[in-house]
């Protein structure tokens, strides 16, 4: 049974158009060594079960809730960072709405609304090194270098101590000094011991039609000084399946290419289907959606397959802020500066850069469709927490951080300590919401594929969107949106192409509250475009909002308006919509132009974490450093059009 | 005490801690003032440099630091002693000065080795037995009652549309239609306003309910009485509701069979905390505590 968030969608009707793209170049050979591997990510090579997720998208669909981004003490550095209790089973627990010990405060804390999905997604540098030294886990003990880890970790079990022996585990490719002492406390079998604990919590709270939980680690590569190129991995497998590979590790390799080769060699060997999910690009130092290869080389036809096949996803919102856009790059775009993080992982400041950001990103991947062919950045949106304390927390008015070092009011409960990543510059997100046909591993990861899922900051906004070129007006009003969207569009994450003559495309798009949180503020449409000269364009529409508001003549809205009282917290619900629908239809399209539209959907201003804290010490929220105030929000995965040949 | 000893038992735990155990018993057995005559012999002999070396290097293999002494030439052991004997007298000197009293670092150090040891040793827990299971099941029959379930279907009345003679007019026109046509579970979308959430709920505790449609909502719906005629309206949020609300099944307590899986996950959580607690007040159960003027935790 679905969540009771679920949307009750109708069943009985046909879907749209396909949307993986054309299979014509699959055959083409990768010029580079490099790359050599990623020859095999031809589509030709996908098992068709996998391939036809499009074709086979489903007419009928739910509405279920997950976090795909979350830490246990199985990371080297949540475990470092005082979350040496959390394991990934308690993890998942948590998330099932299990009361667990947290962290730090020793006390219970329960899960406001459980989660219908999750992946335990640690560190695969090191991974559980810590827990393995803790059990005295005799395949690490049996070799010298696993017996010096002991040692070092038993005069000082804290971040001192192994970790003296190791190195900081989690730099990159060992070097010559070092080859030796990884050949053997990161040796297949000690790889294997740790993966194993994650299988099993997976495998043990999989509760399908309830709680689907999926295999997935991070990839956690940093170059350049602290450029962040972390990517979470997923497989589509059952615990047997997850048995039969060891996480790639980007002490195997820093470069993204070698994960997708990886991805690509493992899937032909064990069948199972993997997609890599790129986060924080806000702190990659603009190396995140670069017009160029890892070799600086200019992407070719080859390298944007590979990255639309093995990328279908960008994580844009997480507790290290959000990743859609820059108030530099955008600053027309008046909702732009929210939640902008502007350092790198060790701290130096980090420039905006058009890499860094989802919207010129997509942007960009126009550009290089109009020159190779092929769209690398062809991406649907989610979000997730990245959280480093086990839990999966998001409330603004019970948020537990990024790290436990860094629990809110920390140094009010337990003393001075060094705060990494303070929690009043964290924020409380995200979440990623998928329309599925039931929730299981096949239906959370076919929905994962087919970009049908979405981004919240948090917030369980329902948002429906598709598109098409048979929407009338009056289909806003249609009792069951889902049921003429399925019908005579494509939802979210897919594509359209051959606009028939004299007609633009419009999107259907429904959104309600969460009914738990603020109303809604208004739906805007984000299109970019790239005109004949190759030149990137994007507008902003608001295309539905509430309370009877009038756009200016240059398409403006005023504010909503803020009920929230500084002194108390509380804010009311008498302004804005519960919910929102419309039929937008282009009214700049041009059926020779490349173009993608995605949705934002904004609530109307409620407290931020940051002033409730400040409520509850007895401060001014200005101490915090931090808007008082929120619009949380949710990012659609975008629909693309791409002008017939 | 018992996993603290386990642990100690552990050869490589032991060899390392030997180390901390000489010099506890080498600071007893010396007043901290002056230092007597032996105590102010340090001698240097091939097992206290191999032990030195070993610390130095963060890493414990005798096998490994014997070979490398021996390949050691005079100058190269000669300069070794020389960097121990310095390192010794000044540990000795800055014990018998006091240094390592109110020092909070050395303190916290000292506790959060003891916390590591207890974090590493909760791992695994004694696993229950059948009896302990069901006595525990026993004892906390409450945890494991399953709240009522509701199962009905609603016409949704929008607040934020208007109807003309008003929300309230609207509804009772409805519910007269529905009544008249005898309309059934699988009818109600034919007459709703679009309701955002679902539409249908089978089988579900009232919570999920009140999330959805608020409190109020949930406390009317709780006070009717299942029946195949429609009902209300009861008011949420968003507006009014009629509903056909055909099913209630009663809150029951399921047989320990049924639960079998929840009760020792239950159980395993409990000692997962309970043996990190244990082992904490057992350590604090080996003092003398004595209280002046000062409430006790445990007072009763």
């Amino acid at each position: 049974m679905p969540g009771c968030d679920s949307i009750l969608a109708p069943e009985g009707w046909e879907t749209g158009v396909a949307g993986m793209k054309d299979s014509t170049n699959s055959n083409r050979r990768f010029g580079r060594a490099a790359l050599a591997g990623c020859a095999a990510i031809a589509l030709a090579a996908i098992p068709a079960y996998q391939l036809v997720a499009q074709q086979d998208a489903p007419s009928a669909t739910d509405l279920f809730w997950g976090e795909l981004h979350l830490h246990s003490n199985h990371s080297l550095d949540a475990y470092i960072t005082d979350n040496t209790t959390v394991t990934p089973d308690m993890a998942y627990r948590y998330a099932r709405g299990i009361p667990i010990e947290q962290p730090g405060l020793d006390r219970k804390v329960q899960i406001r609304r459980p989660l219908d999905f999750m992946a335990v997604t640690d560190h695969a540098e090191m991974m559980g090194l810590f827990t393995l030294l803790n059990r005295a886990d005799e395949t690490l003990l049996s070799t010298p270098w696993g017996r010096r880890a002991m040692a070092a970790h038993v005069r000082d079990p804290g971040r001192n101590g192994a970790m003296s022996v190791t190195g900081a585990g989690m730099s990159g490719p060992p070097g010559p000094d070092e080859a030796e002492m990884m050949s053997q406390i990161q040796s297949d079998a000690v790889r294997s011991a740790a993966w194993s604990v994650e299988i099993e919590a997976a495998e043990r709270n999989y509760v399908p039609g309830t709680f689907t939980t999926l295999f997935g680690w991070e990839w956690s590569s940093v170059v350049d000084g602290g450029k962040n190129l972390h990517r979470i991995v997923l497989a589509n497998t059952d615990g047997e399946g997850a048995s039969g590979f060891i996480p790639y590790s980007s002490q195997d390799s820093q470069r993204p290419e070698d994960l997708w080769s990886w991805m690509s060699a493992t899937r032909d060997r064990t069948g199972i289907d993997f997609i890599a999910i790129p986060h924080n690009s806000n702190i990659s130092g603009g190396l995140m959606f670069q017009m160029t290869d890892s070799d600086g080389e200019p992407i070719s036809a080859a390298y944007a397959r590979a990255r639309q096949l093995w990328e279908p996803l960008v994580e844009v919102t997480q507790a290290k802020g959000t990743s859609e856009v820059h108030p530099e790059i955008a600053p027309y775009d008046e909702f732009a500066e929210f939640e902008i993080r502007r350092k790198l992982l060790i701290g130096t400041p980090t420039p905006a850069d058009a890499g860094d950001y989802a919207r010129s990103a997509l942007l960009r991947g126009l550009q290089i469709q109009e020159r190779t062919g092929v769209n690398p950045y062809n991406f649907g949106m989610i979000g997730s927490t990245d959280s480093h304390t086990g839990l999966s927390s998001v409330q603004e008015s019970d948020f537990y951080g990024k790290l436990v070092s860094d629990i809110p009011l920390s140094e009010h409960v337990l003393g001075p300590r060094p705060v990494i990543f303070p929690a009043w510059e964290m924020g409380a997100s995200g979440r990623v919401a998928a329309w599925a046909t039931e929730n299981t591993r096949e239906g959370i990861f076919a929905a994962l594929r087919r970009k049908e899922v979405y981004a919240t900051t948090g917030t369980r906004i329902a948002l429906r969107m598709f598109g098409g070129f048979n929407f009338t007006a009056a289909d806003a009003d249609a009792r069951d949106i889902a049921a003429v969207g399925y019908a005579r569009g494509i939802p979210m994450g897919g594509d359209l192409t051959a606009a028939p003559a004299g007609r633009a495309p419009s999107l259907l798009i429904h959104a309600a509250r969460d009914p738990l949180s603020g109303n809604l503020d208004r739906v805007q449409v984000v299109k970019g475009w790239v005109d004949e000269d190759g030149e990137a364009h994007e507008r902003i529409y608001n295309v539905v909002w509430s309370d009877d508001r009038q756009l200016d003549a240059d398409g403006n809205l005023p504010a909503v308006g803020n009920t929230v009282d500084l002194a108390t917290g509380l804010y009311t619900n008498t302004i804005g919509a519960v919910q929102l629908a419309t039929v937008w239809q282009d009214p700049d399209f041009d059926p020779d132009q490349a173009a993608f539209y995605y949705v934002r959907v904004l609530e109307i201003p409620t407290p931020r974490h940051s002033l409730l804290d400040a409520i509850a010490l007895g401060i001014d929220v200005e101490e915090t450093g931090q808007p008082a105030t929120i619009q949380e929000r949710a990012y659609s995965s975008p629909i693309w059009y791409t002008p017939a040949r | 005490m018992a996993l603290i000893r386990k642990l100690l038992k552990e050869p490589l735990t032991h060899f390392v801690l030997l180390g901390g155990l000489l010099f506890a018993v080498y600071a007893a057995l010396n007043p901290r003032d002056t230092l007597d005559a032996s105590s102010r012999v340090i001698t240097v002999d091939r097992e206290a440099l191999l032990t030195f070396l070993q610390y130095r290097n963060s890493a414990f293999e005798p096998g490994y630091f014997e070979a490398q002494y021996d390949a050691m030439s005079d100058e190269q052991l000669a300069e070794l002693a020389e960097s121990y004997v310095r390192e010794e007298a000044m540990a000795r000197e800055a014990r018998a000065l006091g240094l390592d009293e109110n020092d909070y670092v050395i303190r916290r150090r000292l506790v959060q080795k003891i916390e590591y040891l207890v974090a590493g040793a909760e791992l695994e827990p004694e696993p229950p037995t059948e009896a302990e299971l069901r006595a525990y099941y026993d004892e906390h029959r409450d945890d494991f009652t399953q709240d009522a379930e509701y199962t009905f279907t609603h016409v949704f009345i929008d607040a934020e549309k208007d109807h003309p003679g008003g929300m309230l007019a609207e509804a009772q026109r409805l519910l007269a239609q529905l009544r008249a046509r005898d309309a059934g579970f699988n009818d109600a979308p034919g007459y709703s306003d679009r309701f955002p959430y679902q539409r249908n709920f089978v089988r579900q505790y009232l919570r999920p309910v009140a999330q959805v449609f608020g409190p109020d909502f949930a406390a009317q719906l709780a006070t009717l009485q299942p029946s195949d005629n429609w009902q209300g309206p009861l008011s949420s949020t968003f507006g009014l509701h009629l509903v056909l609300f055909t099913d209630r099944s009663e809150a029951r307590t399921p047989d320990f069979e049924e639960v079998r899986a929840q009760v020792l996950a239950a159980v395993e959580e409990d000692r997962r905390i309970a043996t990190r607690e244990t082992l904490l007040d057992e350590l604090v159960d080996q003092y003398d505590v004595r209280y002046v003027d000062v409430p006790t935790g445990d007072a009763g």
